[in-house]
This record gives C-alpha cells, structure tokens and sequence, in this order.
C-alpha cells in the first residue's frame, strides 16, 4: 500500500468528502504516503493560520502516538464546479503564504463524473518547497459507522470477549494485532490506523469550529466517551430492540430474585441440577451488575490505549446484552415449554414411557430371572445365583410399592413440571435430569452394593494372586516384593483365592448384565439433557443478531477494489468473521468438554467399568459441564487492576437509565 | 622365538592348564541315578494322592484309605519327630497339633462352600485345571530344596517355590484332598539331613507302594507309572551324560572358554527370602 517508489504518491482519501473543497487535514507518514482525514470547507474558517491553531490544540494531537506522526494541514482540494468569479482556493494570498512555510503541500482537483462518480487529480505536490513529479495512486476509504473501523488482520469475537476477562488497562488489548500493539509495525498497520482516527478528527474538527470559545475552554482534554464516539456513555444508549429485551429482563427479575432468594430452603438438595441452575442464574444478576458497572467505569485516557478501550467496553457490552438477551429466550422458551406440556401431556407421558422403558421395574424383573435360570447357556454358582438374585426381587418389589402409588400421579406430575418452565428452559431441563436420578434410584441402590462388592472381590484376588506367587505389596516402599508365608498362610489364602476365583464370575455376571448396561444408558441421557442445557444456556443469540444487524461491527481486513477507468483504488471492508461467533462458543464448550471429559474419556469409563469403581460419582462430576469455565470472578478481577473497589449499586436503577437514555 | 619356530605356534597345552572355576567335572552314572530320586519322589507324592482320591471316589475304599493317610501321616510325623528330636521340644509340638486343628477347623467350616463350589463346572474341565496346576507345580518345585538344611526355628525357609505349593494347594481343593504336599518335603529333607540311604530305600519303598496302588485301579496307568520312574531315574541321567561329552568337546575344539568366570563379570545376586 505505501509508495516505495519515489514517483508514485499514495493519497489515502475519505470517499465521502471527494466533492468537497477546501483544505486537507491529515497525516503525511513518510514520503510520498498521505492519509487525508478531514475536508474543513475555506468558509468555515477565517484563514490556513486559524485552522492550524485549532489542530494544533491537545484534543488534536491525541492520536500523533497512535498514528506515528503529526496531524498537519496537507494541502488544499479544489472542485470544477466552482464558478469562474471565485478565486481559486489554492491561488488565496493566505494560502499561498501559508503554503510557503509547510514541509509538505498538494493541490488536489476534483472533478465530478457522470453517475455519481469522482475523479481526482493531482496537481502538485512540494515538499520542501521542491514540486515534485508524481504518479498519484487516489485510494478511497468508506465512512464507516461509529465505532466501526478498519483492519489488516481478521479479528473474532472468541479473542476479543476472552480478553476483556484479563486485560489490566496497561498492555495491548491484543499482542500481535496491528491495532494494538507497540512495536514491529509496518507502514500499512499506521496507515490503517491513522484511516481509523479519520472519522474522530474529522467529527472532532466540525465540533470544534461550531463551539464558542467558552465551551472550547471547558472542553479542551481529550475524553474517550464523548469524543472516542461522539457521545456520552455510548454503550449504554441501546437500540429499540435491546431495549425491549432489557425491560422484559426488568419485569422478570423481581419475582425471580424473590424464588432464588428462598434457596437457602433447599440447602441440603444442593447437589441437585435444578438448585445449581438457579443458583447460577443468581450468579447472572451479579454478571449483569459487574457488566453495568465496568461498562460506567473510567478508564486511563491514554492516547495508545483508546482503540484498547474501545474494544474492551465492546467486549463488556456484547457480554451485557448476551446475559440479557441469554435470560430473556430462556425464559420465552420455558414458558412455551409450559404451554406444550400443559395441552400435551398425555402424550408426553407416552414418549417418556418409551424412552424410559429400560427403568420400568418390570424389565429389571425379568433380567433378573433369567439371570438366575441358565443365562445364554451360563453356568453360575447356583447357590450364589439364588442368593443374589432373590435379595435383588425384594428390593425391587419394595420399589414397586413406591413407583405404584406414584404412577397415579404422573399427569400431574407432568403439570407440575411444567410450570417450572416459567424460571426458563434451563431449570426445565435441569428438573428432567433430577427426574431421571430419582426415577433410578432403585437401580443405583443396587448398583452401588454390586459394584462395592465386586470391587473388593476384585482387590482381594489381586492381594492373594500375589500370595500365591509368595509376593506381598510393601506400603512402605510402595512396590511388591518377596515375603516369607507360613504353610497356614499360604494354605488358608489359596482356600479364599479358589473361592473367590469360582464365585466371582456369578457376581461379575449380575453386575455387567443386570446394572452396566441400564447405568450406561442413563449417563448417556444425562449427558443428552446436559449438552442441551449447556447450549441453551450458552447459545450467542445477541452476537449472531449483532453481525446480521451490524455486519461491520468487528473488523476483519478489507479488500482493495481497482478502477481502471476512474485510476483509483477503492477500500471495502469485510463483514464480521460470523464464524468466530460459533467457534467462541464451541471453544467455550469445547473448554467444558475437556475439563469433564478428562476426567471421564470413554477409556477412563471403561476402565472404571472394569474395576467396579462407582459411575455414579463421574455422573455427579457431569454437572460441571454447565459452567461457564475461565470465567474471571468478580473478586480476582480486583488483583488484575481492571476495575475499582466495589461499589454497591442497584442494578434496578442502572437498568431504568439506560432504558431512559 | 627359537628357530624352526614359526611366529604364529601356538602350543597344544595353551590354556588347556588355565584352571576354570566353572570346570566341567566328570559325571558318574551312580550318583545320577542318585540325585534323580527327588523328582521320584515329588512324582510319587503326587501319584499317591490321584490314587487316593480316586480310591475315596469310587467309595470302594473309603474307610481303608482314609485310614491308611492317617496312619502314614502320624507315621512320618512321628519319625520327623524323632530325627529331629534333639531340637525339638514340647511347644514345637504344641504348635503343630494347633496348626492341625487350625487347618482341619478351616476346612470343616469351608465344606459345605466348598461342596458346591465346582458343581456348575464340568468333570472335563476340572481335569485340565488339576492338569494345569499339577505340571505348574513340577515345574516350578525347588528340587534343591531338600538338600539344603532344615532350619526349625525358620521353618519358612525350606517351603522353596511358593507358587509351586500354592499350584498343587489349588489342585488339591479342586480335588478336594489336601494335607499330603505342605508337610511331606519337610520330613524328606530332615529325613536325609540324618540318613540319606535311607531316604532313597523310602523313595524305594514309596515307588513300589504307588505302583500296587496304581495297579488296583488302571493296569495301563500303571504301565505308564512304570515307565516314568524308569525313564526319570535310569534313563535320563544315561542321555544326560551322553549329551554332556559333547558340549565339553565342543567347547574344547573351538577354544570357546565361555563359561571362564572371572573377576570382570557382573556379580550374581543371589534371591535370598531373609536376611538374618
């Protein structure tokens, strides 16, 4: 993009203000590299000398840091249209004397085309009072929205949100983005910067010839919301449509906080799904209040860090209005969950008897029986067989009993279940995973004392395996080693060992086929109603409306479209990286996934299955996936300077302002 | 080097007088047939019981051979007794008849467990297993046990493979037979710490008895016993001498003193069960 060769002369110009006369504001990088940022018309200022006051003033120069040098009065632009009795604005006598004492100075003529079109021309160009000749290359820059800018490197919105949870208000907000960092940048990252300032300065400038002179006293720092975009408390002005959701998000809280407050009656249910939905939804109340607050916060004025903080409130906002938006579907869809269920619940019953048959007490019955008869031309221990076997019928008809009286109630059962769809789908979702526990507890009971006790046959074969060989596990040196065993010993551990050895397989029996295959079946539908939970909970609404409604809100680089005809070059930024929206979320799933999953990979499972260990315990562990992982607590976010001691503020409040603003 | 001598001679007697300490002594057919007699015996030991448990299980002979142990193990308990009888006191007899009780208690309380514990197995399968575990025990015995000193005060030491005892303990339950493998070695080893002719007149004695027994019950199985004292006690130690002639002549022709031990070879640990 920068002009190596000494006849080619690259004018970055603003699309908007090709048409229009007057002098060029904006920086000269190095050689023949211009970026003009603004157009100030010649009657909107008394003279050159004038306009070069105003620039020169602090509010100005902000951004020389930023874009690596001075904003300067380049030259002048002159249109075709002026009518012949006009003098010229670049043959002015005050041009003309200020033109002698700038380093660098072009005229530039613009003439207008059919359809809209513009052509411009060169036509000087002196630098240090020597004209050059040179190959004008015009690349035009769109004018972007508030807040939108330009980019070389594709951001997405994963590594702009998981920045906001550590940035420390110091560092570049991204290390390797040309936006943000500090070093090793090339001509073509100060030149997308400075296209960046353009739209600032240039709002900047139009303010500042309108103001009076007290207002230009009052008003002569640099401050990032109202001159950053123009306004006051940008991010908490909303549009129609968020505030919408924010006000139902208002209507709803009270009588919600009111349920969540009465937790403390639940306390020893805690380890339920359903309680641990709600208590993270009170968690969101305070995400929602943390959000309000670093959204208001000040932050440092530096000028290096104001497209740092532009990003980091983005960031904060998105998260917001996602929270919101999160909460608000939720609740939409538990109470159209509530109305299916209510009209429908004869046939809901139906589909859950379906796909729960495999609990149904009948069915373990029966796997039982046949158990205890000659299974798949087995051979057990048949006085074990009957043992186990007949303990097992008891235990279940005493189940039988319960789940009796219950099935009377099932319709009921089901309305009842409904209504909690009016907290959200989540806790629907999570009350169905509660229900599927409490619907297997007869199993689980059971599968605990075969699992127990095979597990400890399988430990005490492995102790007298080891005798056998007249080895013994030293505790202290944590190996194996020779032991002498007495004739008894020997004797009486080879007596325990063949019992052990010809009994084991009737109890292995019981415990594959009567509990493994159920107990594996229910994780598997836990982890079905767990996965969906996740991802309601977790689905970016708001981001994905955000990119369809405001396609250019995340830079992610442009393209240079060439005109042959017109010999110029067109920048025309890209639409938002929608994908990263997508991959944000899997990447904050996949990072649950892991964190659970390693610890209950398939191979684990299985070898948990092998050793009689209790799946029970890895089920409880699944709970975990539903959190929200890398989350920064209110309270580290303290040691990492982002945000000042707490103040106690009510988010009822902080919610009515923005809706009124 | 002394003329008509040539620069490469090497004379016949070179290392020929190098004194190895792994030298390759002569074998003498005698004590060959001598030291097999303890795998005659572990053979018999292990005869004797298949007789007597097919004996107690055809309950032709319940009574007669029930007795016939009984008697043979005070027997020899009392023989053990009187080799030893210059270390052997009053409480170590105490302890014995304790562990007896013991060992007959546990096996009283297990019978009924035990009873049933194979009925879902098949015959043919309880066979390979006691197949199984007898080959593992002939494998696996210490055949040098008996030799070594018997230590009373440390009787653990002379039981020798743990896992060959516990190989036949699992075959004895499977066939449901038990006390004739954890005390047998013993009285043989103090049996031929004191007299070692004596010994060999048991293992005599022994082989004869099995022979009759076996006799009684398979006239072709006692064909086959014959033949496997033969082949163990006259015949191998004869194929093993005969093999032996050749891998000292072979190491002599190709000079390949392998087996010379010396100081440069890594030290042997030798797998000691105590330290005392």
């Amino acid at each position: 993009m920068g002009g190596d060769e000494l006849n080619i002369a690259n004018i970055f110009f603003p699309e908007s203000k090709a048409l229009t006369s007057g002098y060029l504001i904006g920086y000269n990088y190095e050689g023949f590299v211009l970026v003009i940022t603004s157009v100030i018309p010649a009657n909107k200022v008394q003279s050159a000398e004038q306009l070069q006051d105003i620039i020169q003033e602090q509010k100005f120069q902000v951004f020389n840091t930023y874009c690596a040098s001075e904003l300067l009065i380049l030259g002048v632009i002159e249109s075709e249209t002026q009518s012949n009795n006009e003098i010229q604005l670049s043959k002015r006598s005050d041009t003309l004397r200020f033109k002698q004492n700038q380093n660098i100075w072009i005229t530039i003529k613009s003439v207008p085309q059919k359809s809209k079109q513009i052509h411009l021309e060169l036509r000087d160009l002196i630098i240090c009072e020597y004209k050059y000749k040179v190959t004008p290359h015009f690349i035009l820059y769109p004018k972007q929205n508030e807040g939108e800018f330009l980019s070389i490197s594709q951001m997405n919105f994963g590594e702009i949100i998981n920045r906001s949870r550590d940035w420390d208000l110091k560092s570049p907000y991204i290390k390797d983005n040309e936006l943000f960092t500090y070093e090793d940048l090339s001509q073509n990252d100060i030149i997308v910067r400075q296209i960046n300032c353009s739209r600032i300065l240039d709002r900047l400038i139009e303010e500042r010839l309108t103001k009076s002179d007290r207002a230009i006293e009052q008003d002569s720092q640099f401050q990032f919301d109202p001159d950053f975009y123009g306004q006051k408390e940008k991010w908490l002005r909303l549009s129609i449509v968020a505030k919408l959701f924010t006000l139902l998000y208002l209507i709803v809280y009270t009588p919600y906080k009111l349920c969540i407050s009465l937790l403390w009656i639940f306390k020893p249910l805690s380890k339920l799904n359903t309680i641990i939905q709600l208590k993270r939804k009170a968690e969101n109340y305070k995400k929602v209040r943390h959000y309000l607050r670093l959204l208001k916060e000040p932050l440092p004025s530096e000028s290096h860090l104001q497209f740092d903080n532009h990003f980091y409130k983005m960031s904060i906002y998105i998260k917001l209005m996602s929270v919101i938006v999160q909460f608000v579907i939720d609740i939409a869809l538990g109470a159209g969950m509530l109305l299916i269920l209510i009209h429908q619940s004869k046939q809901i019953l139906e589909i859950l008897h379906y796909f729960g048959r495999g609990l149904h007490i009948e069915v373990l019955e029966r796997q039982v029986k046949w158990l205890m008869g000659l299974p798949a031309g087995m051979k057990p221990n048949p006085n074990l067989d009957n043992f186990l076997g007949n303990l097992m019928l008891d235990i279940i008809g005493l189940w039988n009993y319960v789940t009796t009286e219950l099935s009377q109630l099932e319709p009921y059962i089901i309305q009842y279940f409904a209504l909690s769809g009016v907290f959200g789908i989540n806790i629907l979702l999570a009350l169905c995973h509660d229900a599927l526990f409490f619907c297997s507890v007869h199993i689980f009971v059971l599968y605990t004392v075969f699992a127990a006790v095979y597990k400890y046959i399988l430990e005490m074969m492995g102790t007298l395996i080891r005798l056998f060989r007249g080895k013994k596990y030293n505790v202290l040196r944590k190996r194996i080693d020779q032991n002498n065993f007495l004739i008894q010993e020997l004797y009486l551990g080879v007596l325990i060992v063949s019992l052990i050895f010809f009994l084991t397989p009737t109890i292995a029996m019981y415990y594959y086929a009567c509990f493994i295959t159920i107990i594996l079946s229910i994780m598997l539908m836990q982890i079905f109603l767990l996965t969906l939970q996740g991802f309601v909970s977790n689905f970016p609404f708001y981001l994905l409306s955000l990119t369809i409604h405001r396609p250019y809100f995340l830079p992610n680089s442009f393209s240079l479209n060439i005109d042959e005809r017109l010999s110029y070059f067109k920048i025309v930024p890209n639409k938002s990286n929608v994908g990263s929206v997508f991959s944000h979320l899997f990447g904050e799933f996949g990072q649950g996934f892991n964190k659970t999953f390693a610890e209950a990979s398939p191979i684990k499972i299985i070898k948990k299955i092998l050793l009689g260990d209790n799946l029970f315990f890895v089920m409880m562990n699944f709970l975990n996936m539903s959190a929200r992982v890398n989350e920064l607590k209110i309270e580290e976010a303290h040691g990492v300077g982002q945000i000042q001691p707490p103040k106690r503020i009510s988010i009822f409040s902080e919610l009515f302002y923005i809706l009124r603003h | 080097m002394p003329d008509g001598i040539a620069d490469n001679y090497v004379d016949d007697y070179f290392l020929k007088g190098l004194v190895h300490k792994n030298s390759f002594p002569d074998l003498s057919y005698p004590s060959m047939i001598r030291e097999t007699l303890e795998i005659i015996h572990v053979i018999n030991t292990l005869t004797c019981f298949l007789v007597s448990f097919q004996l107690l299980l055809d309950n032709d002979y319940e009574i007669e051979t029930f007795l016939v142990v009984t008697i043979a193990c005070i027997f020899f308990y009392s023989t053990f007794i009187w080799i030893n009888k210059a270390k052997y006191s009053f409480y170590g007899m105490i302890n014995d008849l304790k562990t007896g009780v013991f060992l007959a208690g546990t096996l009283l309380f297990l019978t009924p467990v035990l009873k049933s514990l194979t009925v879902a197995y098949s015959t043919d399968t309880i066979i390979l297993l006691v197949v199984i575990f007898v080959i593992l025990h002939l494998i696996l015995y210490d055949y040098s046990m008996v030799k070594k000193p018997l230590l009373l005060e440390n009787i653990t030491q002379s039981i020798g493979s743990p896992t060959s005892l516990n190989a036949v303990f699992f075959a004895a339950i499977l066939l449901a037979s038990r006390l004739l493998f954890g005390f047998y070695p013993l009285f043989r080893q103090g049996l031929r710490n004191y007299s070692q002719t004596i010994c060999d007149i048991l293992s005599v004695v022994t082989s004869v008895i099995n022979l009759f027994m076996v006799l009684h019950i398979s006239g072709s199985f006692a064909l086959f016993y014959v033949f496997l004292v033969v082949f163990v006690s006259l015949i191998s130690p004869w194929i093993f001498i005969y093999a032996y002639q050749f891998k000292k002549q072979n190491s002599a022709n190709l000079n390949l003193y392998s087996d010379i031990q010396g100081p440069w070879d890594l030290p042997k640990v030798m797998q000691y069960t105590s330290i005392e």
